[in-house]
């Protein structure tokens, strides 16, 4: 059972028509929103920790899911190292700084490595307890992972969903995606449909060894890597 | 909409309110001649009505300073990146920096990509000259945003293997809009076999890389295009193409000039006798050397020097007319047998015969007087807009009140039979009993 249910919001996708059909219209924002998918990487980072958003004692845990398979890890951007993530695990991240992710031995692509950021802007707020249960999950479909190679940007927003516009229906393997043009602001579209979580961008780009290096990018910050419970019952609440 | 209708109910009222004094004398039988004017009255009523109408109505739809839309408009995101001058650093500083800016977070390279033609050497100059063969595409460099760079391009697959091209690369500045475009994607650069064909019969090939510019995107996908000269119309800049449409990161030259041309070694970058051939084949690699600046860092040029005189023995350059050392426009060069320069229209060792030489300068001249005082209005559209500070809060919390036997005590509390369990939830106010 889902408590917390979560739905993609993504600019490259090939969604299935009636999924969007279904959602029913939205009506226009009367805010502005001075950030968009364009907006420099940690700049919503920095104006989320300035609205007091970021805690620096909670790791919000964020779980990656990849079609076919793959090795993920994290750069710690203390350590400068890249800490691998065992399926299933997930990593702690703070709200407010970016983080660098590398996606390596993709089955359908030897040889290709991807290196795409994740910026948390919000956090969830389960029950201390159920804190690694419910996870904010990055699913990365297959035609994502080719647009990325292809040099393609691809942005995503994970949002936790608004109850009342909530489409309801069962949620499948998948969590709902959408597909938005790029002339129209991501941000707003997914304040239009709930709470931002995170910000998930991945292109071709390859960081050279001094880039990921340069302390600069990301700035240090203090990573946590959740291993996958050995008891699942060790996670649920005494 | 409110506003609309509110303006119109006072018009009318006004109108009516203006109207009664005399509907009040039409009852009171007044002469023909007062009918006529109060016909003329009632005109020009009905006019002076109309007009407001026709004016309120107007600037209710178009302005957007009578009829408040609630629209906001903050500035760019460039802008809204600082707090603004005199507010962050550098000093004077009144709020201290919340955290690293962006910017700086940003790697200061921008990764190119050459795409094709694949099996294509590439190297680059260095301060000694060209490293040649520093990769092969297809192959990817980080090369530093804001400089200009001069490549070696040899090997080109199905040409002339003498065919050696010399093209600059400008990498531009990563800008708001295309940071997190050069954070996560490489710019692909591919030089085609129709470049290739313009380059051998002599043609200035540019090629310009931009991100455009996302509100004319109806794709998801962001995705970067190219503007080549020779694919756009006579006389059409493709840089100034390409800024129009999106913003540009990347621009590339190519002419088939040879920077290398034995026998003119005065021209050319080899001027010192040092020279040490730098080659990839040999597994020798230098980094690329920036041979000039890229992108635009202000939009106002600086002062030009209009001309000066050059050095002992050197021809002053930009001359101008009478300025430096150089002869006064329509000064005559004429030789004295002594070697100085000798009035006008000295024959050499003969008689002066010239009593009057006279020249009207007819030319209309309007450059203007000088500017003492200059004044420039700008204006962003749309206006800088956005909400009021808040300054009035009420803040009402309610509690549900309870009477005897309506709350229960949960049972992970212990019952309310002395303290709490190891772990549990520890109500507010009584931490330490």
């Amino acid at each position: 059972m889902r408590i917390l249910p979560t739905i993609f919001l993504i600019s490259a996708t090939l969604i299935p028509a009636l999924q969007v059909s279904a959602q029913p219209p939205l009506p226009q924002s009367p805010y502005y929103h001075p950030l968009d998918q364009t907006t420099p990487p940690g700049m919503a980072g920095i104006w989320a920790g300035a609205l007091g958003r970021a805690d620096c004692h909670y790791f919000q845990p964020v779980q990656f899911r990849l079609p076919r398979g793959g090795d993920v890890s994290v750069l710690d951007p203390v350590s400068r190292t890249m800490q691998p993530l065992p399926p299933g695990a997930q990593a702690g991240l703070l709200v407010g700084p970016v983080y660098r992710i590398r996606i390596a031995n993709l089955p359908d692509y030897p040889g290709v490595e991807l290196y795409p950021t994740l910026e948390l802007i919000d956090r969830l707020h389960p029950p201390a307890a159920l804190r690694t249960q419910f996870p904010v999950p990055v699913e990365l479909s297959e035609d994502e992972i080719r647009d990325a190679v292809e040099d393609r940007l691809v942005t995503k927003i994970i949002y936790l969903e608004q109850p009342d516009l909530a489409l309801p229906e069962a949620e499948k393997d998948r969590i709902r995606e959408e597909s938005i043009p790029q002339n129209r602001n991501l941000m707003t579209e997914a304040d239009l449909r709930g709470r931002p979580i995170l910000i998930f961008r991945v292109g071709g780009r390859i960081p050279s060894p001094q880039e990921m290096a340069d302390p600069r990018m990301p700035p240090p910050a203090p990573l946590e890597i959740i291993p996958v419970p050995v008891n699942p019952a060790q996670a649920r609440l005494p | 909409m409110m506003k609309q209708s509110t303006g119109l109910a006072t018009i009318w009222l006004v109108a009516e309110y203006e109207l009664r004094p005399d509907r009040n004398s039409d009852v009171s039988c007044s002469p023909p001649a007062n009918d006529e004017k109060r016909d003329v009255k009632m005109k020009y009523y009905f006019l002076a009505l109309g007009t407001l109408v026709v004016v309120c109505v107007g600037c209710a739809i178009d302005g957007q300073q009578v009829i408040d839309k609630g629209e906001y408009h903050a500035p760019p995101a460039a802008m809204l990146q600082r707090p603004g001058p005199m507010v962050d650093l550098p000093y004077p500083a009144i709020m201290p920096p919340l955290a690293p800016s962006p910017a700086e977070m940003i790697p200061r390279t921008s990764q190119v990509r050459f795409v094709g033609p694949s099996g294509m050497d590439i190297g680059w100059q260095i301060p000694t000259g060209f490293a040649e063969q520093q990769m092969t595409t297809p192959g990817r460099y980080n090369f530093h945003q804001g400089a200009t760079y001069r490549l070696k391009v040899t090997n080109i697959p199905g040409r002339d293997p003498m065919l050696v091209l010399y093209p600059t690369l400008q990498v531009y500045p990563a800008h708001p809009t295309t940071d997190a475009y050069l954070t996560h994607n490489s710019i692909p650069l591919q030089i085609t076999d129709e470049d290739l064909d313009q380059i051998e019969t002599n043609n200035f090939v540019t090629k310009v890389i931009y991100l455009p510019e996302p509100k004319f995107q109806e794709l998801a996908i962001a995705g970067v295009e190219t503007l080549v000269s020779t694919r756009l119309d006579p006389g059409v800049d493709p840089v100034s193409e390409a800024d129009r449409r999106g913003t540009i990161m990347a621009v590339m030259r190519i002419g088939n000039m040879d920077l290398e041309m034995p026998g003119d070694a005065n021209d050319m970058i080899h001027t010192v006798g040092h020279v040490q051939t730098i080659s990839g084949e040999h597994g020798q690699f230098v980094e690329p050397m920036p041979i000039g600046p890229a992108g635009i860092d202000s939009g106002v040029p600086n002062g030009m020097v209009m001309g000066g005189p050059g050095g002992p023995g050197m021809p002053p350059y930009n001359p101008v007319a009478g300025i430096g050392g150089v002869p006064a426009w329509g000064m005559p060069q004429s030789g004295t047998p002594i070697g100085l320069v000798g009035p006008p229209h000295l024959p050499y060792g003969g008689p002066a015969g010239l009593k009057s030489h006279t020249i009207y300068n007819n030319t209309r001249v309007d450059i203007g007087e000088p500017v003492d005082h200059f004044r420039q209005t700008v204006r962003h559209e749309p206006g800088i807009r956005m909400p009021h500070p808040v300054k009035d809060v009420e803040y009402v919390e309610r509690h549900p009140v309870y009477g005897p036997n309506d709350v229960s005590i949960p049972a992970w509390y212990g019952g309310g039979q002395g303290g709490m369990m190891p772990g549990g939830y520890c109500p507010p106010g009584q931490m330490g009993h």
